[in-house]
C-alpha cells in the first residue's frame, strides 16, 4: 500500500515537474521508471492482499510489508504540509559560495549579445581565464535576487547548482551593483550585467570575496524557470 | 513505528525477514506484528484510511499553522525531500535486483559463481561492485539478499562497501568535479576498493560466525510471486529507515555552519577528521559528493579524498538503513569500522598519490 502511494507520488513530481525543486533534471527519467516500478509492485500486493483477505484462511499470515515501512509517507506529508520550494535566498548562507574551478582553455564567448552565460560558466571565466574573455562584453545571467548589507546599491544575484540533489546544493555568486530600485529577497531576474574587474587579483586561498559585475539591464521573472538550479556537468 | 521494531532487541538479520515463511510456525516477526500478537491485517486494513487522515491533517495544517512557513523549516524540508526523493530511484534499482536475487539466485549457483576461497571471493566482490551504476542506498538490500541467497557475509559486505564507491557514474562525477586533477579519480577508485577489500578480509578472519548467516526462506510460489514479494519488503523496508536517515542529515546540514569549517582548514590532521565526520554527518549522494569536495577548496586533496571514500561506505542515511537490514548488533561494530578502515585507506592512499 505504503509503495503505492509512494510510486503515485514520484510519478506525479516527475510528471509535472515540481521534482525540479528537489532534484537535477536528468534525475527525471529515473524518477519516471522508478514511479512505475514502485506503482506496480503496489499494484501486485494490493492484488495479493485482497485475494488473502477473501481466502480468509491466511488472514493471520504476516503482511509482506514491514511497518516500519509507513514512515514512506512522512516526506509524501511534509511536502503537502510545508509545501516546500527551492532553495532560495534563506538557504544561502549554509554555504561558502562557489569560486570557480581551476581550468584552461576556454572557449570564446557566444557572438550573440547579450551572451547568455551559466552562472558557474560566467565565474569560471572570471577568476581562471588567461585570456579575458569576459572584458567589456554584455552577459545575461538568469537568479534570484540575495540582498547583502555589502552591496547596498544592488544586490548578490545568485543561483544553486546542484548536482544530483538539493542537499549537495553549492550557491553561485555575482555581485551586481546598480540596482534601479531595490527588489525583496528571492525575486528571480533577468539580468544584463557587466564583469568588474577586481582591483587585485581574487584571493583563490580563500576570503570573503564574489566576483563583481555592473548591473546594464534587468527584467523581473514571474517566478524560477522549469530549472532552478544550474548543473555542474 | 521505529521503536516498536527495535523492541525485540535480539534480531535474526535476513531470515526473519524474508516474506515467505510460510510454514515457520514459530518464526519471529517482529517487523510484522504488534507485541500483543494482534496480525497486523486487523488495522493493515484500515490503514489506507489512517494515511488518507493524515494527510488531510497535513493539508489543514499548512494553511493554520504558521510555523510551518519559517525559512528554515522551509529548507529543512526541501533537503529532507530532496534526500529522501533522490535515493528513490536508486533504491528502486536496488529492490528490483534483490527482488530478482531472491527470485532466481540458488545456494547453488552463488556456490558456483562465487570463488571457494573466502579470501579471494572479497575482492571479486569488490571488484564486482563495479558493475552496479547506482549509489549506496540501492547496495544495502541487495547486500542483504546475496546473504540470504548463501553468499559468504564478508564477500557481500565487500560489495555493499565497493559498489557505490567505485563504479563507472561515481566516478565519472568524480573526474568531471575535479578537471584539473585525475589523479583524484584513480584515488578514489584505489582507496575505496582498499577499504572495501580489507574490511571483507577483516570479517573473513575474524568474524566467521557473523550474525550474518542467514537461512534461505522457503520458496513459495513461481518467480514472479517472489520476485514482488522480495522487492515490496525490501524497498517498503529500507525505505522506512531511508527516510530516518534523511531526516537526521537535514537536520545536520542545516546545523553545521560550514564556514566554521574554513577554521581548522589549515591543519591537515584536523581537516582529515573534520572532513570524515562532514562525510558521515552530510549523507550526501556517492553520485554528488565529488560537487560538494571540489566546493571546499580550502582543504587539502588528501582530506578531501578522506570525505569522497568515507561518504559512500558510512553516514546517517546508511547507518539508518543497515540498522534496518542486518540488525543493531551488527551496525554498532560494522559501522565504527568501517568508518576507521575508510579514513585510514584514504589517508594512505593520499600518501601515495596526491
Amino acid at each position: 500500500m505504503v509503495t503505492l502511494f509512494v510510486g503515485a507520488v514520484a510519478l506525479r513530481l516527475a510528471w509535472t515537474g515540481e521534482f525540479g525543486d528537489f532534484l537535477q533534471q536528468r534525475m527525471r527519467w529515473p524518477l519516471l521508471i522508478a514511479g512505475v516500478a514502485a506503482f506496480v509492485l503496489g499494484v501486485a500486493d494490493a492484488i495479493r492482499w485482497d485475494a488473502e483477505q477473501r481466502s480468509d484462511a491466511h488472514r493471520r499470515r504476516a503482511r509482506v510489508a514491514p511497518s516500519i515501512g509507513w514512515l514512506m509517507l512522512v516526506p509524501l506529508l511534509v511536502l503537502v504540509a510545508v509545501a516546500p520550494t527551492a532553495l532560495g535566498a534563506a538557504a544561502v548562507d549554509r554555504t561558502d559560495a562557489y569560486a570557480g574551478t581551476e581550468r584552461s582553455g576556454f572557449a570564446p564567448l557566444p557572438a550573440s549579445d547579450p551572451a547568455s552565460l551559466t552562472f558557474l560558466e560566467f565565474i569560471d571565466r572570471a577568476v581562471w581565464d588567461d585570456d579575458v574573455s569576459l572584458r567589456e562584453r554584455r552577459v545575461r545571467l538568469t537568479g534570484f535576487v540575495v540582498n547583502d548589507p555589502r552591496y547596498p546599491d544592488g544586490f548578490v544575484l545568485t543561483r544553486f547548482t546542484v548536482a544530483c540533489c538539493a542537499a549537495d546544493a553549492l550557491p553561485v555568486q555575482v555581485a551586481v551593483d546598480g540596482a534601479p530600485a531595490p527588489l525583496a529577497d528571492d525575486t528571480w531576474v533577468d539580468a544584463v550585467v557587466v564583469w568588474r574587474e577586481p582591483a587585485s587579483p581574487y584571493d583563490l586561498a580563500g576570503g570573503d570575496w564574489i566576483v563583481e559585475a555592473e548591473l546594464v539591464d534587468i527584467d523581473v521573472l514571474e517566478g524560477p524557470p522549469d530549472a532552478p538550479y544550474e548543473s555542474p556537468y | 513505528m521505529a521503536a516498536m521494531v527495535d523492541v525485540a532487541g535480539e534480531r535474526h538479520p535476513g531470515g526473519d525477514h524474508q516474506p515467505h515463511d510460510h510454514d515457520d510456525h514459530d518464526h519471529h516477526h517482529d517487523d510484522d506484528h504488534h507485541h500483543d500478537g494482534r496480525p497486523v491485517g486487523r488495522w493493515g486494513s484500515s490503514a489506507p484510511l489512517v494515511a488518507v487522515g493524515l494527510f488531510v491533517i497535513a493539508f489543514a495544517v499548512r494553511s493554520r499553522w504558521s510555523v510551518l512557513a519559517v525559512d528554515d523549516v522551509r529548507v529543512w524540508a526541501t533537503l529532507f525531500v530532496s534526500i529522501s526523493l533522490q535515493a528513490f530511484p536508486f533504491l528502486v534499482l536496488g529492490v528490483v535486483l534483490s527482488g530478482l536475487i531472491a527470485a532466481f539466485v540458488s545456494p547453488e549457483l552463488v556456490e558456483r559463481m562465487v570463488p571457494r576461497n573466502p579470501y579471494l571471493a572479497v575482492p571479486a566482490a569488490g571488484f564486482a561492485g563495479i558493475a552496479l551504476p547506482g549509489c549506496e542506498c540501492g547496495s544495502v538490500p541487495i547486500a542483504g539478499r546475496l546473504v540470504a541467497a548463501g553468499t559468504p557475509p564478508a564477500a557481500a559486505l565487500t560489495f555493499l562497501l565497493a559498489a557505490p564507491a567505485i563504479n563507472p557514474v561515481v566516478l565519472v562525477s568524480t573526474a568531471v568535479a575535479f578537471p584539473d586533477e585525475p589523479r583524484m579519480v584513480v584515488a578514489r577508485f584505489a582507496a575505496s576498493l582498499l577499504a572495501a577489500v580489507s574490511i571483507g578480509w577483516w570479517w573473513t578472519a575474524r568474524r566467521r560466525d557473523a550474525p550474518l548467516g542467514a537461512t534461505r526462506a522457503h520458496d513459495h510460489g513461481g518467480h514472479w510471486r517472489r520476485f514482488t514479494d522480495s522487492a515490496t519488503h525490501d524497498l517498503v523496508h529500507a525505505g522506512g529507515y531511508l527516510v530516518v536517515g534523511a531526516a537526521a542529515a537535514a537536520s545536520l546540514q542545516l546545523l553545521v555552519p560550514r564556514s566554521a569549517l574554513d577554521a581548522v582548514a589549515g591543519n591537515e590532521v584536523a581537516s582529515i577528521i573534520v572532513l570524515a565526520l562532514l562525510a558521515v554527518l552530510l549523507s550526501v549522494c556517492s553520485e554528488a559528493d565529488a560537487f560538494v569536495a571540489a566546493g571546499l577548496p580550502q582543504f587539502s586533496l588528501t582530506s578531501r579524498l578522506v570525505f569522497l571514500v568515507v561518504g559512500p561506505v558510512i553516514d546517517l542515511k546508511l547507518v539508518a538503513m543497515q540498522r534496518g537490514v542486518f540488525g543493531t548488533r551488527f551496525t554498532a561494530v560494522f559501522a565504527p569500522l568501517s568508518f576507521g578502515a575508510a579514513v585510514l585507506a584514504a589517508v594512505l592512499v593520499g600518501q601515495v598519490l596526491l
